[in-house]
């Protein structure tokens, strides 16, 4: 495994003192919190930071793996020395595996420091697990269950094994949104000791779909028309998410129009949200001499200046 | 396998799935971070977006050593934002599909 400087994960010295050691903490434990950063990888900062934090702000922790950093350095290939017991107490918590190998997993010992504490080890819940379901929007409209498959934390007699894939078959409930939380109970984390398995939680995440965009259980389409569509009216074949429809323009139509057709979004619990049609209306990108003669003959005809209200 | 959406918790069931004593949801709720429905502790649901609220809360109050109502602060700025990048996205999407960039 990698051997992980926690001094330079923290930005510290290597002989800065606790509170030097609590500031920077701080500071980045803000900095990369998942619940409030935008950082990319954030949730994988923060656990070298809280790690690091957990490790150099307890004094016996702290000696240990100065000894050891005599030996090895940041990115190198590392192994504890044969025989390397760790005096201090272990904790209990999400840890790397090169802290596993030093200080000891399922230890029972001493709380974490500001991260997942437990105090008492020999029996104690599982942990939840978020995992993010992406759907496309036309997967809405089936009832067939759908898989899903993501990885849970296991754990030996010694400590954290490699993480399990797991498959499951979610039948979800109709009228899922973009956002919508879906709790699967017990099909977390395993429970330690006598412990009952943590809750699983899905959070349903609509893909964007190239024609259609998303408000709520609403859809929006923007539909490119002729200028003589939008003047002359128009019959226009639209694709919806559960098959083409005809579109009727009426004539003296306008660019940015948008048109209701009710029924036509996204699933509800009881029926389905509404489809928006915004026109928008395009111009060809070049004509015939004889095109050009029929739109000159039109603005000779049609008396319309767009910028009147500009009295220049 | 057939999976149940467990639409609404009590608060003894809120305190299981968040691993959190009742008396801090209580101060929870007492804030204003989430509101259940019903007029006492005894009678409150919570649904799942009020869990993952206050799963958030905890975190944050635990994690960054906040006081309950500088997580509450931080959680209504963290929703406004949220709401801000949703619409920002929205729109820039819907602006080029008008403009064609």
């Amino acid at each position: 495994m990698e051997f992980k400087d926690y001094y330079t994960i923290l930005g510290v010295a290597a002989d800065a003192d606790l509170k030097a050691i609590k500031t920077a903490y701080r500071r980045l434990a803000r900095k990369y919190h998942p619940d409030v950063s935008t950082e990319k990888e954030a949730e994988k900062q923060f656990k070298d930071v809280a790690e690091a934090y957990e490790v150099l702000s307890d004094e016996k922790k702290r000696a240990e793996y100065d000894q050891l950093r005599q030996y090895g350095s940041a990115g190198q290939r590392f192994e504890p020395p044969p025989g390397w017991q760790s005096g201090g107490a272990g904790a209990h918590g999400d840890f790397s595996d090169f802290f596993e190998s030093i200080f000891g997993a399922g230890r029972r010992g001493s709380a974490g420091h500001g991260f997942q504490s437990s105090e008492d080890f020999t029996s104690s819940r599982g942990r939840d697990i978020d995992v993010e379901m992406p759907l496309f929007l036309e997967d809405t409209f089936s009832d067939e269950p759908r898989p899903l498959e993501y990885s849970m934390p296991h754990y030996g007699e010694h400590g954290r094994l490699p993480d399990i894939r797991k498959t499951l078959s979610v039948k979800l409930p109709p009228g899922v949104a973009d956002g919508d939380r879906i709790r699967l109970k017990g099909q977390g984390g395993p429970g330690f000791g006598n412990g009952p398995a943590g809750d699983l939680y899905l959070h349903i995440r609509l893909v964007p779909h190239p024609l259609f965009d998303v408000t709520g259980h609403d859809l929006s389409i923007t539909v490119p028309v002729a200028p003589w569509e939008a003047a002359l009216g128009a019959r226009i074949t639209l694709p919806t998410l559960t098959g083409k429809i005809t579109l009727t323009l009426a004539p003296d139509s306008q660019n940015g129009q948008r048109l209701r057709i009710k029924g036509k979004g996204l699933r509800t619990r009881t029926g389905a949200g509404d489809l928006y049609a915004v026109l928008k209306v395009e111009m060809p990108a070049s004509g015939t001499p004889e095109t050009k003669r029929l739109w000159q003959s039109l603005a000779d005809t049609a008396a319309f200046n767009p910028r009147k209200h500009w009295e220049v | 396998m057939q999976t149940e959406n467990s639409a609404s918790l009590y608060l003894h069931e809120a305190c299981h799935a968040l691993d959190i004593p009742a008396a801090e949801i209580i101060e929870i709720v007492a804030l204003g971070i989430v509101a259940p429905a019903g007029d006492s502790p005894d009678t409150w649901e919570f649904d799942l977006h009020m869990l993952s609220t206050a799963r958030r809360a905890r975190r944050l109050q635990r994690d960054l050593h906040l006081d309950w109502e500088a997580v509450a602060l931080v959680l209504d700025l963290l929703h406004e934002r949220e709401r801000l990048q949703q619409e920002n996205t929205l729109l820039r999407r819907q602006l080029q599909r008008l403009l064609g960039d």
